[in-house]
């Protein structure tokens, strides 16, 4: 090709308009297609889709955790569930141990304290059993919770009882 | 496709015009205001970019239904993903960049284009199918590039009117460099070619 032709080439590409208006309105289509998405899926402000996303995750995590708990998990055999109750019992112990240690030397409040103890500690023995039969069972989890925290208290009634005046 | 390339705009091989310069003083409130969902300020960053992209999209689908088509998409996808932009580039490169991305990805639905791109690949395919085309009687170099094969046309428009490189151009199509330059130099042989006639027969403009 001759330097001509390619000269020629070159004013040609530079006459090209690089703006061309359509011949009909496209904005009425693309206005349609926008309230259309707007409908189906209403446009938040990142700051706020950022908050939705952190607290999907966080149910999500919530209910995996919850789930997780409430199922029988095929992987949590029963050496395991063994370590976890020894873990508990020795959580209780050291708590029970503690708050002894602190009223060590005051008398106790009342004389069946220990009798009580006593049944409260068969109740957590309970749970453990049932635990042992159905890992999977959050209820069994909250009422250990809840009988571990009433022998606590029970020291704390005992050794340093609270006089309310009215 | 590749819509989330950075892109790289340069200037075209063949023109002699100084890159796009298109960013309006009150351009980045305007962004910004899209960014947040206000339908008004997309309606005036349509108006300001509509001649561009319906340009680009005419020069790439060479079918004005096509193009009037594919420049909807495009401000739809514009729409979408403008709160992607970040300004790292200008947002007429970056609008550039998604514009042809999306052009190029609304061609490959079209049921032709398979056959035209991806078929024959072979360079001497192309050599008969452009010196079968029977010589354009229309008088600029649109109507020229108008009449190119598609895979031919694209290319040239991409690399020789948009200024990509000619790799980007492989990368975007999905073919090799070396099938991009052959075609490109077969388009511009026979663009030469057609403006000859034209030149030694003035007639035949319309």
């Amino acid at each position: 090709m001759s330097d001509h032709e390619e000269l020629r080439l070159l004013r040609a590409l530079d006459a090209l308009p690089r703006a061309i208006q359509p011949q009909r309105d496209l904005w009425p289509g693309i206005a349609h297609a926008l309230q259309a998405e707007a409908y189906a899926k209403p446009r938040l402000h990142s700051g706020v889709r950022r908050l939705a996303l952190a607290a999907s995750l966080l149910l999500m995590l919530g209910t995996s955790l919850y789930y997780g708990l409430r199922q029988p998990n095929p992987a949590f055999d029963h050496g395991e569930l063994d370590t976890l109750i020894a873990a508990l019992q020795s959580r209780q112990a050291t708590s029970k141990a503690a708050l002894l240690v602190q009223y060590r030397g005051q008398n106790a409040a009342y004389a069946d304290w220990q009798t009580q103890m006593q049944e409260l500690e068969s109740a957590e023995d309970a749970i453990y059993r049932a635990l042992r039969q159905d890992p999977g069972n959050l209820a069994l989890f909250t009422l250990l919770r809840q009988v571990q925290d009433k022998q606590l208290k029970l020291i704390d009634a005992v050794f340093s009882p609270r006089f309310t005046t009215l | 496709m590749n819509a989330h390339r950075a892109p790289v705009l340069n200037e075209s091989p063949l023109s002699t015009k100084a890159p796009l310069a298109l960013v309006a003083p009150d351009e980045a409130a305007l962004i910004s205001l899209c960014q947040r969902g206000h339908q008004n300020a997309f309606r005036q960053l349509y108006e300001q970019y509509l001649g561009l992209v319906y340009g680009l999209c005419l020069r790439l689908t060479a079918n004005r239904a096509l193009a009037e088509d594919a420049t909807q998409e495009v401000f739809i996808q514009l729409w979408r993903r403008i709160a992607s932009f970040r300004g790292d580039s200008s947002f007429a490169t970056w609008l550039h960049a998604l514009c042809t991305n999306t052009v190029i990805s609304y061609l490959r639905r079209q049921k032709s284009w398979r056959q035209r791109i991806h078929l024959g690949d072979d360079t001497e395919e192309l050599a008969n199918a452009l010196e079968a085309q029977a010589p354009p009687d229309l008088g600029d170099l649109d109507d020229f590039i108008r009449r190119l094969p598609e895979r031919a046309r694209v290319i040239f428009v991409l690399h020789g009117v948009e200024g990509y490189r000619q790799d980007q151009v492989a990368h975007m199509l999905g073919i090799a460099t070396g099938t991009v330059k052959a075609h490109f130099h077969r388009s511009k042989q026979l663009l030469l070619h057609w403006l000859g006639q034209q030149e030694e027969c003035p007639h035949e403009r319309s």
